[in-house]
This record gives structure tokens, C-alpha cells and sequence, in this order.
């Protein structure tokens, strides 16, 4: 793929008071490709969003959309660019059609095949006032809004966020549907990890503002590992320090480890402990991104010495 | 742009038919006070209850208009901008492939239109309904329209005003409405300059600083950086008024709160006896009366010093007049008053039962009559014109006669007499005719003339003021004396006359002008002539002037301290307002003086924070000469508008570095990238 | 040989420990193992298959050329996707490799019923001969 990226940020950083919201992001969105951005609550997702989209400052760093510079959008890129907000929201005074034709005439491209599709998609009725639409209805609108002047860059914030089951599935087909045409990309934040699994191709993880994570989707299943350690009879060894270990869980004769990038050495440091049994546990996608963002450490099941004394007893 | 003009006043739309809604009840509600004066009039219930209420174009409207506009205006701007106040509503708003500068565009013509129906339409109608011929009986000038006019287009101001503090991104919670300041500046100054003209060049740049200053804010979504140039510098001007503002209220406070000495002055005082006395105010202590000799006063029933109203008890009445023999149209663009008080273009003259006199200044009197409340014609020297506001000649502006009598004897009102520059008229109004009362002979010219009323009569005589001479005639046209005009005009033109009741004798005083006088050095004495009717002078003698202002350097400490946070750079204001007169008047040099150790104290502080977070050297002098010209309110504006950058210890050096800049200015090192911790996951 | 295309019945779950691309290849092989699908069946397209799962078009791509290089599909050009004659790809000890678990599944689930040994080996029979039954009459691969 010799394309330039559809997204480039080198250094994206924002500050709020003293602390960074995001730092030292550094990102290439591939052209073409569906793209999930990641990372749990207040972790800089949107802020980053509205950095690539103009809509905030940057504090430092820079970064291009579409070959264009972030900080100087102009006017005729952001017609090719897309943008789903999370809250989906609109002038609850217009009604569907009038959402339609107010849009349909700051666009040149604009396909009001597209529009109406998505409105019947999600059962919308032209003559509803925005303010009487339910929360997934909106959303749908939003869609059809965005989809209509048939962006290259699609950018969507947390889309499928209090949706029903229902037109959170309407949704991921449209995404899959935006991909016939070869060239358009989609760059979305969720934490809907059933939806990530479906349809990305490349993730990219926030943890606390900065990127830990940036690869494609199978990738990352397979760079996080369980190995399950049993030992018969003795309580287990402290955990040794292996590069890449997430999380620790000691039980009664056996230990649960959870680490990133599993390889030849640190099997070798784990055999060494001499475990009765040694097991790699596949993991969910969505196990798999827990344990990478939850707490670190060490977790303790294994009970006081006496009491464990009176228990072996038969 | 076109469709986001329409969705604006789509949306906005009940905002102004609530505000058309009020409004018009308001102008309703005067108008019809008006209509039931001028009934009241006709029916013989009411009375003559001041000029400016009889044409609410001068009266009751401006007011109304400005406060109604003003929060018509601000309360518009602000909804236009709170309604999508949501970050992703906002975001929707901004996305599209519009620039910003042309969406903001739309949001104000949109605003403006609104603002039009809301506030301009009902006014509109408000000016024709009062136009009309027979609805109120009292002159119309389209010059009146401009008090209203200056309040519309202050609302205009404050519309702006009212876009900035919604839009801005503001730590304090009270710097956010710091805009308002500017329009509150831009009302205080318009009502008060004696031109139309000056009034619209304040509110001009009232408009173009909070204008320039949302639209800036617009284009950066409320924060200081990101902004256009003209746009930040727009937004500091508008912070630098509001600062301004609060700093002046804050001051005015604590000036009430300090003790205050009295403004120091000292005047002379003729008395019945036609003795003269002189009272001199000391900036700190209580009023003496002396009499030319030093000695002071005691009053003769209790041995102590004469208090001030015995004393004023004892002073005789003193009709006065500024005598003034420019042409008949210069006489009145010098003395004019305000462009918006009714006394600039009409006065009550007389209120016969059937008809209404006005004194209109294109100088002749204007007869309505009071049940129809029509016009009915015009009066000059030469007669009555029917139905025609001019003729072929016009009286002398009669406010240049002025004087002030206490006591027994006054100003006629309503006056006798009119004068021309030749001659002094007797008005009969009843058969609308005017006579020839006095003419001035040899081609002399009438300087000033007044009548004189007292309680018992409403005509004893008459004052008149020609060139070579002072007399005083008798209502049948007899003289009672007369004395030669000397010291001559124009060094001297205040002329006045106390009169001795008992003695059926009078003092003349000759005044100097008071500008001549300054420029002397206060060295001209007043003239001072004692009178007999019948015979003439026969004494005189001059005595030394006593200045009245120059007791303001006697200022108290702490006030001329709480004084001087007014910044150098606002010394011009005056400049602006008053004209170049102002600078004598107003402005001493120890009050500049101590505003710009003020300023540069400021100065300081700015240097020093702008050092602490690593400004540019050309953004440090710029500044610095902002500080040094605004002073305290220019330190308030910089430190509400100024967003400070976080701080990190530099990787390298470990000094302080500011965290939205590439290289470090200590060391020049790029920022480190994040730290990793060994769970990273990278590939392409 | 039929050339229509075959209405498949793959379902994927999500957060399963098993990626997606790999239940779509073993739900293809368990139907061609199973006589539902033949050889030369017509497979729908990536694009087809992709919106019909509500799956990225890659993921069908991958699975497809999974099972291209295990021989089992092949994709004829302005065609489509077709399965073709299975060949031998696994060693044994990769096919072993690939039963072991299955096996092992069975027979825990079997004991942990309560299964005696005997009662599984009929019951293994059983089945045996049922699936013997149902390819009988289809073209069978020696």
C-alpha cells in the first residue's frame, strides 16, 4: 500500500490545565482501511478526534487528514470527511426532511438515494420533529446525514453508544456496506468490542492518554497471552519478572498469568519454576483488551497457612 | 450561506416577535400617555409638565429604547450562541464545508435582521404615529429621531457583547460578561457628548472592538489561542473596557467610603443693602463670610459668625445676562445644548387656553392649536405666518439670556419679550402680533435681553444689554437708568444687576469671561456699579477676581491615589468626548503622573509572568507598552485573557519548559516520547 | 457437479475464544465433512458473505485464503469461489493434531455423564454408521 495515509499525527498532544488529555500520539490511519480506536473512559479518545477534525487545538504536534493539515482544514477537505458525533445531536426543531435538504445544500456530492436509504433502514418518518425521535432513531439520522455526500474519510465517536441491539446492528451494516467502494476509510472510537471484532481491521489502544496499542486487530488477540501454571501440592513460586506481564493470579496450586508478546525467553523463565503443568489459555477479544487495560499487578487468592493446614485433612 | 441565514431566523424567530411583542406595548403605553397629556391640556385638567414630555422623542423613548434594546440586543446575541452550546450540536454547526468566518457571518446578518423586526419595526412606528400632523401638538424635527437612533444602535453593541459572552471559554466565571463592559462604556458615552456625530463614532468602535472580539472567539471556539490576530487583539480591548468598568465602579465605592473634604471655592454676594460681601469655601473646614476688608460676618441678633441661609436671606435678587453680539446663527451653535435635550430644539413658550407657544430655535414661535393639536402658524418680528414654520425673518435664541433670581424677584416666565440684533419686541400672543418695545439707535446691537417678574407682578422691567450701553426700562418702554457698557466686550460679557428694594437702587456688576480671565492668570477684576433710577451711576469700583476651580489641586491624598488607577492611555477619552477643551479643563498633570507610576507598576508584573512562561521578546514588549498605556484594567484584561500553558521539568535539562512548544528554550531538546513500559504492541 | 451457489448456514458469535476468521473456516469444513457441501458448490463471494454476517470483508479474505492454501476452495476468475477436490495438505501428525482436542472434548463431556466405556464405543458406532449412510450416494474422495 504506497497511498499516503488517509490520517498522519506525529506528536498530537492536548493539555487541559496541567495535565495531558493526550501525548505524544502517534498514528497512520492506512487508506482503505477500518480502523478502531480504543481505550477505556477519559482515556483522550475524543479529544483526539476533535484535534484531527479542527474542532480543537492542538497544544503541540501536527498532524494531516486527508493530506491536509489539522490545524487549517479547508473548507473543500471537509467535504470528504465525515463525522458522527457520539451524542448525535441536531437541531430538535427541523424535522427528518428538512435535516435533509438543510445538509443536502452545503454539499456538492450530495446522494439523496443514500439519505433516504438509511432513513427507511431505521424505520425513520420525514414528518418527525428531531426533538421526538428516540436516541437510536437520531443516531440513524445522523448517519444518513453523514453518509449522504459520500465522505472518503468517515470519522465516528463511540456510534453505536446507548443504541439497542437493533440499530446498533443497522449501524455496523452500514459500515460494512461504506466499504464496497475501495479507498474510503473508517476511523471510529468504541468500547462495543463485539462490534470492534466484527468489523475492524487495525486497533489502536489509549491507556491513560498515551498509545500502547497500534496493530492490526488479530495481532493484538494473539500478542495478549494466558499461560496457566499448575503446581500439585506446594503453594506456587513468586511470579518472576517477565517483560510484558500484565496481570498475576496466585490460587491454591496454581498461577494465572496474563502478559504481552509471550515469546522463547520468558516460556524459559516460566519453565524454570518447574510447574507440574504448563497451559496457553486462548483469550475473547474482549478478555484479551481487559486484561490489557485493567489494573496491573499482582492478585492473592491463596488463604492463611494454618487453615490450610486443617483443611488438607481428609 | 444563504440556507444557515435562513435556519437562524428560523430558529430565533420567537426571540423577536416576543421582543416586537413588548416593545410595542411599551411604545404603546407612551404613546398614549402622550395623546392623554395633550387631552388633559385641551380639557383644562392638566398643566405644563416640562418639554420633554410633551415630545417623547426627547423624553420618555430614549430611555425606554436603550434599556429595552440593550437587553433585546444582548439577550439575542447570547441565545443565538447558547442554543447550540452542546460540544457535538457545535461540532455539527462547524463541520460542513463552510469557513468559519462565513458561518459566523451568517449567525450575525441573521441577528441583525431579527434584531431589526424586534426593536427597529416598532420604533419605525412609533416615529410615524408621533409625525403625523394631529396627534401631538408639539414641533417635530427629524433631528429628534437621533436620541432613539443612538439607542438602537447601541442595542447593536450589546447584541455583539452578548455573542462574545456566550462563545468565550472564561476561567472566572465574571470575566465571561467582561464584553458587556464595552457596550455599557459605549451607552454611558453616547448619552453624554454634545454630538450626534461623536455618539455614533463611540458606538462605531464599541461595535468593531466586541464584533471583531466574538468573531475572533467564534473562529477559535471561545479560547484565547487559535485566534486570528485583529481577533485577539479585539478581545483584549473588549476585556480592557470591561476591566475599566469595574475597576472605575470599584473605585467610586471606595472614594464614598473615604472621608472627603469640600471642593474649595469663594464668590462675592451683594445684599439688599447693597453692601458686598465675600464667601470663601476652604477645601477642609466650615464656609466664611467676610466682609472687602477681611472682617467677618456676625450676625447681629446672636454675636456669632452668619450662618449660610441667613446670609442668603439677606442677598438681593440678581437677574443676569451673557451678553453676546455674534451673528444670530453662530450665538447658537456655541451655546447649544446636547443633540438629544429638548431645550436644543424647542421651549414652551406660553400655554393660552386654546393654543400652544413654542419657542422653536429656527427662532420664531410656533402656535398649535390645543383641541385639534395642529399646527396653526408661526410668529417672528414681522408677524404671524399661517401655516408656514418660517418667515422672513426670526428672533435671537432667547437661551442666551439666563440669570437666576432668589427670592422676591425672577425670571419672567413666560417671557414679554423677544429681540432681534436691532431691537427688542413686545409679544401680544393673543392677536399674535409683535411690536417694537426697544431699538437699539446709531446702529448699535442688542447683546442680550431679559424681563423680570416679581411676586407681586408679572412684568416690572426689563433688562437689555446693547453695545454701548446697560439700561433698564419700564413694561411702557420708559427708562429707568441707563450706564455706558465699559469695560467693553468681549473680555467682559457677564452683566448683572442686584436690586436694592428700599433704596429703589441697583448694583451693576461687569464680569470678565472666564476664559479671558484664565488666560490672565485670573487677573481681571470684576466692575462694579452702584445705580439710581432716574439719575444714573454714581459709583464704581473694581474688585480683585476670585477664581472658582482652582481648588481641585487641593485634592486629599488618598483620593488623588484612588484617582490615578485610571490608566494614561484613558486620558485620551476626554479628547475624544469633549473635544480639545477638555484638555485644559479636566486633565492635571500630578493625576497623569501618578497613573503611569501606576502603569508601569503593571508593567512589571506582565514582564515578570510573561518571563515565567517564556513569551517571545517581541511579545513581551508589546505588552509592556500595552501595560504601560491601560494600566490596572490593562493588567485585569491580560490576565483574564491569557491562557497560561502547563509546565514540565525538561527530560534534558530539568528546567521548567512550557509544554506547547517543540524545542525547549533552555536546551533546544524535543519533547521525549511517552515512556514505555514493556507492554506496547506495534506493527504496521 | 452443481455450479449454483449454496445457501451456507455459518453463524458467528462474537467474544468467543475463537477469532472469527476461524469459525467461518471450520464451519466450512465441518459442512463439506458433513455432505453439505460438495464439490464444485459455488461459495458466495467475500463481499456477499461479508455483508450477509455483518463481518469486515477482510476477515472473509483471510478465511478464504485459509482455506486455499488447505486446498479446500479455489477461486476461479470472473467466476467466484468454488470448493474443489480435497487434497492431502495435513501430515498425520497434523491431522492428529487437529482431532486430539475434539476428541478429548467428546469423551470428558461422555464421562462426565456417566458414560461407561462400552456405552461410548456403541455410541461411537453409531454414529459412524449414521454418517457412512448419509454420503452414501454422493461422490466420495478415497
Amino acid at each position: 500500500m504506497n497511498e499516503p495515509p488517509a490520517i498522519s499525527v506525529r506528536d498530537l498532544t492536548r493539555y487541559y490545565g496541567s495535565k495531558p488529555a493526550v501525548e505524544g500520539l502517534n498514528l497512520d490511519v492506512p487508506r482503505g482501511s477500518v480502523f478502531a480506536f480504543l481505550g477505556r473512559n477519559g482515556s483522550g479518545k475524543t479529544t483526539t478526534i476533535r484535534m484531527l477534525l479542527g474542532l480543537v487545538q492542538p497544544t503541540r504536534g501536527r498532524g494531516s487528514i486527508l493530506g491536509h493539515d489539522i490545524r487549517n482544514l479547508p473548507t473543500e477537505a471537509r467535504a470528504r470527511i465525515g463525522y458522527l458525533t457520539e451524542e448525535h445531536q441536531l437541531y430538535g426543531w427541523m424535522n427528518v426532511r428538512e435535516c435533509g435538504e438543510f445538509q443536502s445544500r452545503f454539499y456538492p456530492r450530495w446522494n439523496e438515494k443514500i439519505f433516504r436509504s438509511v432513513a427507511g433502514h431505521f424505520n425513520l418518518q420525514m414528518t418527525t420533529r428531531v426533538k421526538h425521535l428516540s436516541r437510536g432513531e437520531r443516531a440513524g439520522l445522523c448517519l444518513g446525514l453523514t453518509l449522504a455526500p459520500e465522505p472518503e474519510l468517515l470519522i465516528m465517536d463511540d456510534p453505536t453508544l446507548g443504541l439497542d441491539p437493533v440499530a446498533s446492528r443497522a449501524l455496523i451494516e452500514s459500515m460494512i456496506f461504506l466499504t464496497r467502494r475501495s479507498g474510503r476509510t473508517i476511523f471510529f472510537s468504541s468500547h462495543q468490542l463485539a462490534d470492534v471484532e466484527r468489523v475492524a481491521d487495525k486497533i489502536a489502544i489509549l491507556d491513560r492518554s498515551v498509545l500502547r496499542v497500534c496493530c492490526p486487530l488479530e495481532t493484538f488477540r494473539q500478542s495478549v497471552q494466558r499461560v496457566r501454571l499448575r503446581f500439585s501440592g506446594t503453594p506456587p513460586p513468586p511470579v518472576p519478572a517477565i517483560p510484558g506481564l500484565l496481570q498475576a493470579v496466585r490460587t491454591e496450586g496454581e498461577l494465572r498469568l496474563t502478559c504481552v508478546n509471550y515469546g522463547a525467553a520468558a516460556e524459559k523463565a516460566l519453565r524454570a519454576l518447574a510447574p507440574a503443568e504448563l497451559e496457553r489459555v486462548p483469550l475473547s477479544l474482549e478478555d484479551a483488551f481487559i486484561s490489557y487495560l485493567g489494573d496491573r499487578g499482582e492478585k492473592s487468592f491463596i488463604l492463611a497457612e494454618t487453615e490450610s493446614e486443617t483443611e488438607a485433612q481428609p | 450561506m444563504k440556507t444557515l441565514i435562513g435556519k437562524e431566523l428560523r430558529e430565533h424567530l420567537k426571540v423577536a416577535v416576543l421582543g416586537l411583542g413588548i416593545f410595542t406595548f411599551v411604545l404603546v403605553q407612551i404613546y398614549r400617555e402622550c395623546t392623554q397629556y395633550f387631552a388633559n391640556l385641551a380639557s383644562g385638567q392638566g398643566s405644563w409638565n416640562g418639554d420633554a414630555n410633551a415630545q417623547p422623542l426627547l423624553g420618555a423613548l430614549p430611555s425606554s429604547v436603550m434599556i429595552y434594546c440593550a437587553i433585546f440586543g444582548a439577550a439575542l446575541g447570547w441565545l443565538q450562541v447558547h442554543s447550540e452550546r452542546h460540544r457535538d450540536l457545535w461540532a455539527f454547526l462547524i463541520h460542513r464545508p463552510l469557513s468559519r468566518s462565513r458561518i459566523f457571518f451568517s449567525k450575525v446578518i441573521a441577528g441583525l435582521c431579527l434584531y431589526a423586526l424586534g426593536a427597529v419595526l416598532p420604533l419605525l412606528g412609533m416615529i410615524v404615529a408621533i409625525r403625523m400632523p394631529g396627534h401631538l401638538a408639539v414641533p417635530f424635527e427629524w433631528g429628534m429621531v437621533l436620541p432613539v437612533t443612538v439607542g438602537l444602535l447601541c442595542g447593536i453593541v450589546y447584541y455583539f457583547a452578548g455573542l462574545l459572552t456566550g462563545l468565550r471559554q472564561a476561567r472566572w466565571y465574571g470575566s465571561r460578561a467582561l464584553g458587556v463592559g464595552v457596550a455599557i462604556v459605549a451607552w454611558i458615552a453616547a448619552n453624554d457628548v454634545p454630538e450626534f456625530w461623536r455618539a455614533l463614532v463611540l458606538i462605531g468602535l464599541g461595535g468593531a472592538i466586541t464584533g471583531g472580539a466574538a468573531w475572533g472567539s467564534f473562529l477559535s471556539g471561545g479560547y484565547y489561542e487559535g485566534q486570528p490576530r485583529w481577533g485577539r487583539r479585539a478581545l483584549v480591548a473588549s476585556l480592557l473596557v470591561g476591566s475599566f468598568v469595574v475597576v472605575l465602579f470599584v473605585t467610586a465605592l471606595l472614594e464614598s467610603l473615604l472621608p472627603r473634604g469640600s471642593y474649595p471655592w469663594s464668590r462675592y454676594q451683594t445684599t439688599k443693602d447693597g453692601a458686598i460681601y465675600k464667601l470663601t469655601q476652604p477645601a477642609h473646614g466650615a464656609l466664611q463670610i467676610t466682609d472687602l476688608a477681611g472682617q467677618p460676618l456676625k450676625d447681629a441678633k446672636t454675636g456669632r459668625a452668619m450662618t449660610l441661609n441667613d446670609f442668603n436671606r439677606q442677598a438681593a435678587s440678581e437677574p443676569s445676562v451673557q451678553a453676546n453680539f455674534e451673528e444670530g446663527a453662530q450665538y447658537e451653535r456655541a451655546h447649544r445644548s446636547r443633540y438629544g435635550e429638548s431645550s436644543r430644539f424647542f421651549t414652551l413658550w406660553r400655554q393660552t387656553p386654546d393654543t400652544l407657544w413654542y419657542w422653536n430655535r429656527n427662532g420664531r414661535l410656533w402656535a398649535y392649536d390645543v383641541a385639534s393639536r395642529r399646527f396653526m402658524g408661526s410668529l417672528g418680528p414681522s408677524g404671524f405666518t399661517p401655516g408656514s414654520t418660517t418667515g422672513s425673518d426670526r428672533f435671537n435664541d432667547p437661551e442666551g439670556r439666563g440669570g437666576h433670581g432668589n427670592g422676591y424677584y425672577e425670571q419672567s416666565y413666560p417671557a414679554r419679550t423677544l429681540s432681534t440684533d436691532t431691537a427688542v419686541y413686545r409679544l401680544d400672543l393673543d392677536s399674535r402680533t409683535a411690536t417694537v418695545f426697544f431699538a437699539a439707535t446709531n446702529g448699535d446691537r442688542i447683546g442680550g435681553a431679559l424681563d423680570i417678574a416679581s411676586k407681586d407682578s408679572d412684568w416690572v422691567s426689563t433688562f437689555i444689554v446693547t453695545r454701548s450701553s446697560i439700561q433698564l426700562l419700564a413694561p411702557d418702554g420708559k427708562l429707568v437708568w441707563q450706564i455706558p457698557y465699559e469695560p467693553a466686550y468681549p473680555a467682559y460679557d457677564g452683566i448683572s444687576y442686584f436690586i436694592l428694594d428700599a433704596t429703589n437702587k441697583f448694583v451693576v456688576w461687569i464680569e470678565p469671561d472666564g476664559r479671558t480671565n484664565k488666560l490672565s492668570g485670573w487677573t481681571l477684576p470684576s466692575h462694579v456699579t452702584w445705580v439710581a433710577a432716574g439719575q444714573g451711576a454714581l459709583q464704581s469700583t473694581n474688585l480683585p477676581s476670585l477664581s472658582g476651580y482652582r481648588g481641585w489641586r487641593e485634592l486629599p491624598l488618598t483620593e488623588r491615589v484612588v484617582r490615578s488607577v485610571v490608566p494614561p492611555g484613558f486620558f485620551a477619552a476626554p479628547l475624544l468626548l469633549y473635544g480639545f477643551a477638555a484638555l485644559r479643563d479636566f486633565i492635571f498633570w500630578t493625576d497623569v503622573a501618578a497613573s503611569v507610576t501606576v502603569a508601569v507598576v503593571c508593567a512589571g508584573i506582565g514582564w515578570g509572568l510573561g518571563r515565567r512562561n517564556h513569551f517571545s521578546v517581541g511579545g513581551q514588549c508589546k505588552w509592556a507598552v500595552f501595560h504601560v498605556l491601560f494600566g490596572l484594567p490593562g493588567l485585569l484584561a491580560f490576565l483574564s485573557a491569557q491562557e497560561w500553558p502547563a509546565q514540565e521539568p525538561c527530560a534534558q535539562c530539568k528546567k521548567p519548559r512550557v509544554v506547547n512548544r517543540d524545542h525547549c528554550e533552555s536546551c533546544g531538546a524535543d519533547f521525549a516520547p511517552p515512556a514505555r513500559n514493556g507492554t506496547e504492541i506495534f506493527e504496521v | 457437479m452443481c455450479s449454483s451457489t449454496v445457501k451456507l448456514d455459518i453463524t458467528i458469535s462474537t467474544g468467543s475464544k475463537v477469532p472469527i476468521y476461524k469459525q467461518i473456516t471450520d464451519q466450512i469444513w465441518l459442512a463439506v465433512a458433513g455432505g453439505k457441501l460438495a464439490v464444485g458448490d459455488q461459495l458466495p463471494s467475500v463481499r456477499v458473505l461479508a455483508e450477509d454476517l455483518v463481518v469486515n470483508p477482510n476477515t472473509i479474505a483471510h478465511a478464504y485464503a485459509d482455506l486455499t492454501r488447505d486446498g479446500l476452495i479455489e477461486s476461479r476468475a470472473g467466476r467466484g469461489v468454488f470448493i474443489v477436490h480435497k487434497r492431502q495438505v495435513f501430515t498425520p501428525e497434523e491431522a492428529w493434531r487437529r482431532l486430539e482436542p475434539l476428541l478429548d472434548a467428546a469423551i470428558g463431556e461422555a464421562m462426565a455423564l456417566n458414560f461407561s466405556h462400552d456405552e461410548l464405543k456403541e455410541a461411537f458406532e453409531k454414529k459412524l454408521g449414521q454418517w457412512k449412510a448419509a454420503m452414501k450416494g454422493k461422490p466420495s474422495d478415497e
